[in-house]
């Protein structure tokens, strides 16, 4: 019953977040680590889940997930975070750096962070790294991995843009209602419809890109990427080592998959 | 009462309060036509702009009380502010 009030929730936050969190509303989830283990080590992952998730989406078919196989594998400390997605991702950005703060400076053992965004998470962290550009945190993060995050935005929510837009050319107060009914969308989901993220990918971090594609067959896997993101915008538009493509994944899938952490285990120990 | 109620029911409330100022309007832009098309017949266009007039603040002081009755039953909104 907990877990499927949070995911409505988190759904909620994610559709509409940016009110609930401007009129201050009860069901505005607060950015937070989930269940923090009492000390962490001297190396910890954070994973940052993507829009309209939990940290629950995370966890694998056998309930592992890349946060506690790093733990096992590499001792890394797995913190889960749940914020809400519907806000702005600077915004969300900017607590995340706040958040990093308060736990470099609560546990001084850490010295080494990884951050593991999925789909919108990895925007997030993006957005955490420049606002924690004097932070005493960053430093210590040497590496960073996306996983399906639309580094170049999302087709789909650009086809709601032009839908609203056409919509709301047409001179009906009808057809203008149903066009602000579609604009009902929150500044996190708007924001998956900008074609370059506004912070660039930071050169003192190592990046590992994972993007992932429904078919095998390299022009529809061109055309539909992982159904929700595009390789182009997943990948970052880069070539190189540092990124790497699976086929035969879903989106929604990405972030629970065990041959994707395999990518992230061989990125790591090469 | 259990935060997450609250919440809800504050969330009700804002969608009550938005919705109803949709409504509101595309009710004074759709009535906006036939008073207008009324209005240019040189006959009648006084009494039509008096109906007209009558028209539009019947509306808006209908609307006016569903969002008053809406805020008198849990409270103002944040939204509000």
């Amino acid at each position: 019953m907990g877990e499927a009030v949070d995911f409505a929730l988190a759904i909620l936050n994610g559709a509409i977040g940016d009110h609930l969190a401007r009129t201050k509303n009860e069901l505005a989830l607060r950015m937070q680590f989930v269940d923090p283990g009492p000390s962490p080590s001297k190396r910890v992952v954070i994973l940052v889940h993507g829009l309209m998730c939990t940290e629950t989406s995370w966890r694998w078919v056998n309930g592992s997930d890349y946060g506690r196989q790093l733990e096992r594998e590499f001792g890394f400390t797995p913190y889960y975070l749940r914020y809400n997605s519907g806000r702005a991702i600077s915004d969300s950005g900017n607590e995340l750096s706040a958040l990093l703060s308060t736990l470099v400076s609560e546990h001084p053992q850490i010295k080494e962070i990884i951050l593991l965004g999925f789909s919108m998470g990895g925007l997030v962290i993006r957005a955490a790294c420049h606002a924690g550009r004097d932070s005493q945190w960053l430093p210590l993060v040497r590496q960073a991995i996306y996983v399906g995050t639309p580094h170049r935005g999302a087709p789909l929510e650009r086809f709601g843009r032009l839908v609203t837009k056409v919509l709301e050319a047409v001179p009906d107060p009808y057809t203008k209602l149903i066009a602000s009914i579609a604009n009902v969308r929150s500044l996190g989901v708007k924001a998956l419809g900008e074609r370059e993220h506004p912070v660039p990918l930071l050169p003192s971090i190592e990046h590992f890109l994972i993007a992932g594609t429904l078919s095998d067959g390299p022009l529809l896997a061109l055309l539909f990427g992982d159904s929700m993101v595009s390789i182009a915008s997943a990948t970052n538009g880069s070539v190189g080592p540092h990124f790497k493509i699976i086929s035969g994944i879903a989106h929604i899938d990405l972030s629970r998959r065990p041959e994707i952490y395999t990518l992230i285990e061989e990125w790591l120990r090469r | 009462m259990n935060p997450k109620w609250l919440g809800l029911l504050r969330l009700a409330q804002d969608a009550v309060d938005h919705g109803s100022r949709a409504i509101e309007k595309v009710h004074l832009q759709s009535a906006q036509r036939p008073f207008f098309v009324l209005e240019q017949i040189p006959a009648i266009a006084g009494t039509v702009q008096l109906v007209h007039v009558l028209h539009d603040a019947l509306v808006t002081t209908t609307y006016s009380a569903v969002r008053l009755v809406n805020r008198s039953l849990i409270g103002p909104s944040h939204d509000d502010d």
